[in-house]
């Protein structure tokens, strides 16, 4: 029965953001899962596509054209569209700057692209799809829980999980569920720039190392499959326990502060 | 991909309801399961392919003892799964008796409590508990719901806690927090009747799920895949806690109107 679960065979899957990291990780799983996948990402990917049997097409999420044109392609080319996982994202130029120092310019590219992208992408696929239809959404810990000099990434991906609640709601009757799914620091491009974060985590988090790309596609899998029907409009985190609370670590380590 | 093979399991309520439907799934996985309840329920165990071991998670020394025995004849346990669990018929706070408080206390949450206390010493490194929640106390409740609401509660915290005690070892300590599901012992068929209703004007899904629909989270916790998920509490409910769908905004609607 192992291999009747989570059965993602001949669906067809659009992931967004999959030139590399999480995005081309979960394309990745479900070509191995037996899904046909769709790779989306702004710059060409087109060589990650050919090497693992998926298809690509080039599109920029924050232009809603883009995002209607590559929907429509997909339904065109194969007739139906079961999963649709939407995780282009940017850090932003300010990421790392104090919300007085940050430039409207960076604000409006973030929120372009973490919700303005992901609000194309719930609009333009659902037209599509179907009865078990599953969108899922890349958000963040940072909507959990997050820190400072980090604001327009933390308040676009808050508002990712404000498209889950309401998607769920529109889409509900049509039996299409949608999810955010809240990813602790991952070792992907996104999070090159925060030092020491190896360190971090050990003294942070339960479960004490870094979150791999490898870890984050289980849920990806699981929310993309059948058995994820009933569970929609939720945020689910994977961070290895560190929104759960203090560890014993970080107990002691404050207690010699 | 999710495999549970092998693996050895403990499910308390596990002679029926949801706690029967994961019995059945784990060991169609290929996981060695051990089913516990209140009363004497062998024969259940034996037409599925379980072992049953009683014990009333309202007492810790059948708890205890139920974890210890297990690991006596099977050897370390993998996955923990504390299901066993009452509600009571809605009634405020005013006119709930004492009595039924502190029962429904002792079982939903001293008995996952105890679990937390006897079980981890009996498991393997990097393995998997998780508790049965609820909605009503991990998302919204309703009137007349106190002494479950908070039984509930109490358990995704405690998950919370044991999640970061456990972590060390790899252990995760996860809460499958569902809405109404037919089949169970709190929620009859879906039948069309109050309950039913209830669930189809009040989830963007628009019905009650069924335990085939609540199983697959289990699963997927119970196995490696979900390694990196522990703390955390999930809600099975249809879009319930998402906010109100139309359907009940027409219904608001149509009573102000009479």
């Amino acid at each position: 029965m192992a291999n009747q679960m989570f059965d993602i065979r001949d669906k067809v899957a659009v992931v967004t953001g999959a030139g590399g990291g999480i995005g081309h990780a979960v394309a990745s799983r479900f070509r191995n899962a037996g899904a046909e996948v769709v790779m989306v990402d702004v710059v060409d990917a087109r060589s990650e596509a050919d090497a693992i049997g998926a298809h690509f097409i080039q599109a920029d999420v924050s232009s809603e054209c883009d995002v209607e044109r590559a929907m429509n392609e997909v339904a065109e080319k194969f007739g139906q569209l079961d999963i649709v996982v939407l995780n282009a994202g940017i850090a932003g130029k300010d990421d790392g700057v104090p919300i007085q120092d940050c430039s409207g310019e960076s604000l409006r590219q973030v929120f372009a692209v973490n919700c303005h992208g992901v609000f194309y992408g719930i609009k333009h696929a659902s037209t599509h799809m179907e009865d078990g239809g599953s969108i899922i959404l890349t958000s963040s810990q940072a909507a959990m829980y997050t820190a400072p000099n980090t604001s327009e990434y933390t308040a676009s991906k808050h508002a990712v999980i404000g498209l889950a609640k309401s998607g769920a709601l529109e889409l509900g009757p049509k039996g299409i569920r949608i999810n955010a799914v809240c990813p602790g620091y991952v070792d992907t491009p996104i999070n090159a720039k925060v030092s020491k974060v190896d360190e971090i985590v050990k003294i942070t988090q339960a479960i004490g190392r870094l979150l791999t790309t490898d870890d984050v596609i289980g849920l990806f899998h699981f929310l993309a499959s059948p058995e994820s029907y009933m569970i929609t409009g939720q945020a689910l985190v994977i961070d290895g326990g560190k929104t759960a609370g203090m560890t014993q670590r970080f107990v002691s380590m404050l207690e010699k502060i | 991909m999710h495999s549970l093979e092998n693996k050895l399991a403990v499910i308390t309520g596990g002679t029926a309801g949801i706690g029967l439907a994961i019995a059945r799934n784990f060991l169609a996985c290929g996981a060695r399961v051990v089913i516990s309840s209140r009363s004497d329920h062998e024969s259940v165990a034996e037409t599925i392919g379980a072992t049953y071991i009683a014990a009333d998670v309202a007492d810790p020394e059948t708890v205890s003892a139920l974890f210890q025995d297990v690991a006596d004849q099977f050897g370390k346990i993998d996955i923990v799964v504390n299901n066993a669990g009452i509600a009571l018929d809605l009634s405020g706070v005013e006119s709930t008796d004492i009595k039924d408080m502190k029962r429904i206390m002792e079982i939903n949450t001293f008995g996952t409590w105890y679990a937390m206390k006897f079980a981890p010493q009996h498991m393997n490194d990097n393995g998997s508990i998780i508790n049965t929640g609820s909605v009503a106390g991990s998302g919204t409740t309703s009137a007349g719901n106190a002494e479950y609401s908070m039984s509930k509660a109490a358990v995704a915290y405690l998950t919370r806690t044991s999640a970061i005690e456990l972590g060390a070892r790899g252990i995760r300590v996860n809460a499958v927090c569902p809405a109404l599901i037919a089949g169970t012992g709190m929620m009859t068929e879906d039948d069309g009747g109050p309950a039913a209703r209830f669930c189809s004007a009040l989830t963007a899904l628009g019905r009650m799920g069924s335990l085939d629909e609540v199983v697959g989270i289990y699963n997927f916790l119970a196995s490696d895949t979900s390694a990196f998920i522990t703390g955390q509490e999930i809600r099975v409910d249809g879009g319930l806690t998402a906010g109100r769908p139309d359907t009940i905004s027409d219904a608001i609607a149509k009573s102000l109107e009479i």
